[in-house]
């Protein structure tokens, strides 16, 4: 079986999994709820169903893009680093909080020129100050920091 | 209308209006040429930032955003042959020889009078045919409204870029999401006892994690690779504005290939993209030196510019009228409007009216503005596309998360944006595009409410038969139908199309 195939065949199966398990919770639903609810649902399990019979169907022929686990790596890090600095919003605040995530951003993506990432990390965060604070007035997170 | 349209003058012409217009035209300019941001994205990112804004502010920026990033995106194709959005891509055929051959800023000037005629001829057609329309909507009841959202869900197979069974899938994936939280009869389903579920899944953080967030996660993956957009620019010298005796020849195909965007905009499903190379075909088509074309001439960038730009006017018709968005950047569109209390219909033409008409009036002003600052600074803003990856992804994630939390400042919103930054980057990687989602997280709930109120109103008698004894839904019906071979009309235009000119450099995505 082609790979790209394997992927879909893969996407289907877990697909088609969400849905029946999403279904089997509905069956305690009122009967008025469960109406749109196996509609919606319905059309998610079938549509699984056609993802995987078409895999394997059309199981020899090359079928998009082959997504190597390899270039999984600095995005899933990237997502990593994205939710230490949500964990961290409440913690140290927004603007203490988002000044380390971006120098450390800059940093971890290659840059090396410390007074341009200073210089923008400044400059985004004094224009969100400016424009959510100051003149929208939201209440950004704060923390033991400010 | 002529009453509505004076007194939305002075909602127009306010400090907040015009500021928004401002931002909105500069800011979508400078989105649109750089590569790998797209209108879409640009639009769900901005949301936010209107949170706190007059509604017609809000919703003006946001429109002059897509007709801005539409005209920006043929900067970057012109300077650079990359397209800043898809919607460019016709134009590097003539755009980018025009620039190889010392007429960078000729080619420019083209390209900026072609959008701005063609944005002002759909603004025109968005102000003289919208009202008439939304009257349609006086006539819709529930199972009208059900219908709708069902013919809306129907364009999700026109939405993807891809493969349709997962287009289709990922709009099914929208759908379970939207379950989420109460139900129209007060149930709450799937919360799992968790508080921050009870509301269901909130529309802006869910969009800015699919767009922005799995940009971010896909633009990282060239981590260290480079640190810059774009190669070198060339040196613009010249004239920018075209010489009459050149324009003058060049106005009766700007005005059909306008005329052609209105009309591709108006149609579920076709978006900027489709109205380029149909506009490009068409000056083919009319030409006495067809084989000129793709060597760098007048007419193969005036033609696309102006039928792509023509079609952001055209697709903000089906969307104020009867909230049928056609286009990922409608959906989105979308969403803004609801954000603000706004809901597409006869409503916004009356009760609102004041709000519509000052958009739509603004609009048109947009497209003239958006060729002034492009003749000002056209060439300059190519410039924008230096801007190092690694210095605009933490600026783009720090925007998203505050955006997210912005909403309704609770921090569970941000969560949900990284989830479904999540979702969106995974779903991307293997190739089941995400508008779908979008459009299903706001369709599906309007559909539930909507089926449910027409069972109560149906009384007993069973839903399909009561929805056949009403002329309009029979009418919806014929349209759903229509919906179904959209995408199968459309793949056929732009496959011919692109096989009749060749493959040109990559666009942002079309997500």
């Amino acid at each position: 079986m082609e790979k790209s195939r394997i992927q879909d065949l893969v996407i289907g199966i877990v697909c088609a999994a969400v849905g029946i398990w999403a279904w089997i919770i509905s069956l305690q639903f009122p009967a008025t709820t469960q109406m749109y609810t196996h509609v919606a649902l319905g059309a998610f399990i079938g549509l699984s169903a056609i993802l995987i019979v078409w895999s394997v169907i059309h199981a020899k022929v090359p079928g998009g893009e082959v997504v190597q686990p390899a270039i999984f790596k600095n995005p899933m890090l990237t997502f990593v680093m994205i939710l230490v600095y949500v964990l961290l919003l409440d913690k140290i605040g927004f603007f203490v909080a988002s000044a380390v995530f971006m120098l450390g951003f800059m940093w971890f993506m290659g840059y090396r020129k410390p007074l341009t990432m200073i210089l923008t990390t400044v400059g985004m965060l004094g224009f969100i100050y400016l424009l959510f604070v100051y003149e929208l007035h939201v209440s950004l997170p704060e923390g033991i920091l400010f | 209308m002529f009453s509505a349209i004076a007194s939305s003058l002075n909602n127009l012409f306010t400090v907040e209006a015009l500021i928004g217009l401002i931002i909105g035209v500069v800011g979508g300019m400078v989105i649109g040429a750089l590569p790998g941001l797209s209108a879409t994205m640009g639009i769900a990112l901005l949301i936010p930032a209107t949170y706190g804004m007059d509604p017609t502010a809000a919703i003006l920026m946001l429109a002059a955003i897509y007709t801005s990033a539409v005209y920006g995106g043929s900067i970057s194709a012109i300077l650079i042959h990359t397209p800043g959005t898809p919607s460019s891509a016709a134009t590097c055929l003539d755009g980018y020889p025009m620039t190889q051959k010392g007429e960078a800023l000729h080619a420019i000037g083209l390209s900026t009078t072609s959008s701005v005629i063609g944005g002002v001829i759909s603004a025109i057609a968005l102000l003289l045919i919208a009202p008439p329309l939304a009257r349609v909507s006086l006539k819709f009841s529930s199972p009208e409204y059900f219908l709708i959202a069902i013919f809306g869900l129907t364009l999700i197979a026109s939405l993807s870029s891809g493969s349709m069974i997962k287009g289709l899938l990922a709009g099914a994936i929208g759908l379970v999401a939207g379950l989420i939280g109460f139900s129209p009869d007060g149930y709450a389903r799937y919360t799992f006892k968790i508080p921050a579920l009870l509301g269901g899944v909130s529309l802006i953080p869910a969009m800015i994690g699919l767009f922005s967030i799995s940009q971010v996660m896909i633009q990282s993956e060239e981590r260290g690779l480079n640190t810059t957009t774009v190669k070198e620019v060339a040196e613009l010298k010249g004239r920018f504005l075209p010489p009459w005796k050149e324009f003058k020849g060049l106005i009766p195909l700007i005005g059909e290939c306008s005329l052609v965007g209105v009309l591709i905009g108006i149609l579920p499903g076709a978006g900027g993209d489709i109205a380029s190379w149909v506009g490009l075909n068409l000056a083919k088509n009319g030409s006495k030196h067809p084989e000129k074309f793709g060597t760098g001439i007048p007419e193969g960038v005036a033609a696309p510019e102006a039928a792509n730009n023509a079609v952001t006017g055209g697709a903000l018709i089906p969307l104020l009228t009867l909230g049928i968005p056609g286009s990922s950047t409608a959906s989105v569109l979308l969403g803004g409007l609801t954000i603000h209390g706004l809901q597409p219909g006869y409503q916004l033409f009356s009760e609102f009216a004041d709000i519509t008409y000052a958009v739509i009036l603004g609009f048109l002003a947009a497209n003239i503005l958006m060729g002034l600052v492009g003749w000002a600074a056209g060439k300059y803003l190519v410039n924008v596309s230096k801007v190092p990856i690694p210095l605009l992804l933490p600026c783009i994630t720090v925007f998203s998360v505050l955006g997210s939390y912005a909403a309704s400042q609770n921090i569970n919103d941000v969560y949900v944006a990284i989830v479904f930054g999540m979702i969106g980057y995974l779903m991307r990687k293997y190739g089941v595009p995400v508008a779908p989602v979008v459009l299903a997280l706001i369709l599906g709930p309007m559909a539930d409410s909507h089926l449910f109120m027409g069972i109560l109103q149906a009384n007993g008698q069973p839903m399909l038969q009561y929805m056949f004894s009403r002329p309009i839904c029979i009418g919806i019906f014929a349209l759903i139908i229509l919906a179904l071979f959209a995408p199968l009309i459309s793949k056929f235009i732009s496959e011919k199309f692109q096989s009749k000119f060749g493959k040109v450099g990559e666009a942002a995505e079309d997500v």
